[in-house]
């Protein structure tokens, strides 16, 4: 029985070894990956900007597209291992979530002219500002990713983007959400979409709102989706806690 | 702000040990009108740096044998007027921490761009330290 107990420590112990060593394994990998990315992307972004026919254009357009694309999906993957190994740090600082809201709009704003597609973007509850104390690069990122999904799955139906803040003063709290018209979410993929990579992608984002929970978690809220009432589309939403006005005077005088 | 850097072009060294990084910043950013030399090696960089020339530092912070700190505490000796940016993993600051603290002990985070680098994001930055002077 001691001897079994003993055999059992030790098998863990290798596990957790080479639980390691691939973490580090992937976390190299992603880096070493990132570096010809950049150069790829810079370049083709200049070509570009310079090309003058349509058809060369439209070419390079989708080198642009795809060197994105993998420089989002490594960015990603580095972000897991990060999340995983508990590594994930925060440059918390007070911000204003409707400003941060505004410029992942605006970094999106050339793209959803393109496809046609319709963004409205409302605060509603108090006016004021939304003061947060928070990782303003971090919850870009997950804004985005939020924004980058909705556009993926309405760009084919004429969609239709609704951005809510709402301010909560009673429980000092601002719920963010954003509202699509697009193909919805199948209901067995609804309750796990957040807690796995097993949500099918054919956007390169799969990893996307599993990092996005984790930086919500980090921030003292929570993340959830729902299909919407009229069949048509899903929301997601996530809750952060506000920064009272004493507060921020507080922390302006200090 | 009249010094002897008031030329028409603002001049930008960038130091970044991948070479194809380097040009793929400095074709972008000659194509803005600006004047760019680049350095992959530090050690190179800071054997031909020209005191008074460069308006603007554009130093990648990981490096072998020196770093982007290392490198700029070096280059400010020989010009206290010269402006920076460093390029950088942010999930990797935690690692140069203590560099941080002893190149700006008060000031923030502003010097610092995000890799990967963005052209837009990266120009946007460029004109609100050596603001242009038309």
């Amino acid at each position: 029985m001691k001897e079994s107990k003993a055999q059992l420590e030790s098998a863990n112990e290798q596990l957790k070894v080479h639980d390691k060593i691939q973490r580090e394994f992937i976390n190299i990998a992603a880096h070493e990956l990132r570096t010809p990315i950049q150069p790829i992307l810079g370049l083709s972004e200049i070509i570009l900007s310079k090309a003058n026919d349509n058809e060369r254009r439209e070419l390079i357009d989708i080198v642009v597209r795809n060197a994105r694309r993998l420089q989002r999906i490594t960015e990603n993957i580095l972000d897991v291992t990060k999340i995983e190994s508990q590594s994930l740090i925060l440059n918390k600082e007070l911000c204003d979530l409707n400003e941060i809201v505004t410029s992942v709009i605006q970094d999106y704003k050339n793209q959803i002219d393109k496809l046609k597609l319709k963004l409205q973007y409302k605060t509603s509850g108090s006016t004021g500002n939304t003061y947060i104390f928070a990782d303003k690069s971090r919850l870009y990122q997950v804004i985005s990713n939020l924004l980058n999904n909705a556009v993926s799955f309405t760009k084919n139906n004429g969609g239709y983007i609704l951005i809510t803040t709402e301010r909560n003063d009673d429980i000092d709290q601002v719920r963010f959400s954003i509202k699509d018209n697009g193909e919805g979410i199948a209901p067995e993929v609804l309750p796990k979409m957040f807690t796995g990579f097993r949500t099918k992608s054919t956007t390169g984002t799969g990893l996307g709102l599993f990092i996005s929970k984790s930086i919500i978690d980090a921030h003292g809220g929570r993340i959830w989706a729902t299909n919407n009432a009229n069949g048509k589309g899903a929301t997601f939403y996530f809750t952060l806690p506000m920064v009272t006005a004493t507060a921020v005077n507080d922390n302006k005088m200090s | 702000m009249t010094t002897k850097k008031n030329y028409d072009k603002r001049r930008i060294l960038i130091v970044d040990d991948e070479p194809d990084t380097t040009l793929a910043l400095k074709t972008y950013l000659e194509q803005q009108g600006f004047q760019a030399d680049t350095f992959t090696d530090p050690a190179n960089a800071l054997a031909q740096f020209k005191a008074g020339f460069y308006h603007l530092l554009i130093l990648d912070i990981k490096m072998p044998d020196m770093n982007g700190f290392e490198l700029f505490k070096e280059l400010k000796r020989k010009d206290e007027t010269v402006k920076v940016l460093f390029l950088t993993v942010l999930s990797e600051m935690h690692e140069y921490d203590a560099f941080k603290k002893k190149v700006f002990p008060k000031e923030g985070e502003r010097y610092f761009i995000a890799k990967p680098i963005e052209n837009e994001e990266i120009l946007a930055r460029i004109n609100t330290v050596v603001p242009s002077r038309d």
